[in-house]
């Protein structure tokens, strides 16, 4: 039976995963006004996911300003389907 | 995570699921193109397979054809770069098995309207480019609209029952 990922179930990284897993890359700005949380609350979060190995991120320069763009890491993806495969599990057990 | 798993009730994982499908489709409404150049996209789409569809040694057809891939060109382009000043990176190859699936059918689909509606008109079925170019525009918009990113989003995450 597939566990549930520590590092993804908090909210907040929950939710981080699941926004990007719907495309290539999204910019730091953009979660941070999904989420609706502060930068420094955003950066932790990162953090985080991104010592887990489960987002990558870079800084680029486009545009005429310096833009952090976040993206889902296969590995990510194997674990955000996995733990959502999890929840699903706990919800037909309880059936 | 087993004694995390253990306490998580099916209350809480059904409110996990429901917050992953509607992020997902709230993020997804901030990255649809304008209506005007999904609508662009489309038509220019449906001229390419009419044109095609009705080409008889390069007759004033090919040039519609011409002119849909250059207009599906434009809108294309500047559908990528609105997604780029929103904050977007679309995926242009899909990322996960379910959007390689949808992507895959919608090929194969595209492919059978752009072969049958010459094909028929060939073997004396006069519209058939007529029909293959409004349904290939009607999927095209469809498909835009609905998953904007190239990537599959699940209608329903949970079922509550």
């Amino acid at each position: 039976m597939t566990s549930l990922n520590a590092t993804i179930h908090a909210p907040n990284r929950l939710q981080i995963c699941a926004i990007l897993a719907t495309s290539a890359e999204l910019e730091f700005k953009l979660i941070r006004e999904q989420l609706d949380v502060s930068d420094s609350v955003l950066s932790k979060h990162l953090k985080v996911l991104e010592e887990s190995g489960y987002i990558q991120l870079k800084k680029r320069a486009e545009f005429g300003r310096s833009r952090t763009w976040v993206a889902l890491t296969s590995e990510g993806r194997k674990a955000l389907s996995s733990h959502v495969k999890a929840l699903k599990a706990i919800i037909a057990d309880a059936v | 995570m087993t004694n995390e798993q253990n306490t998580v009730s099916r209350k809480e994982a059904s409110e996990a699921l429901d917050s992953i499908a509607a992020n997902k489709h709230r993020i997804i409404e901030t990255q649809r193109p304008p209506i005007l150049l999904t609508l662009l996209a489309s038509i220019s789409y449906a001229a390419i397979i009419f044109g095609y569809g009705m080409t008889e040694h390069e007759n004033q057809w090919a040039l519609a054809m011409v002119l849909g891939g250059l207009g599906f060109a434009i809108s294309m382009g500047l559908s990528y770069y609105t997604f780029r000043i929103l904050g977007v990176k679309p995926s242009i190859i899909p990322k996960s098995s379910a959007s390689m699936r949808l992507n895959l059918m919608s090929g194969l689909v595209f492919a059978i309207l752009i072969i049958g509606g010459r094909e028929l008109r060939l073997i004396g079925f006069e519209y058939a480019p007529h029909i293959a170019a409004v349904l290939a525009g009607i999927i095209l918009f469809g498909l835009i609209n609905k998953y904007p990113t190239g990537e599959y989003i699940e209608e329903k995450t949970n079922d509550k029952s």
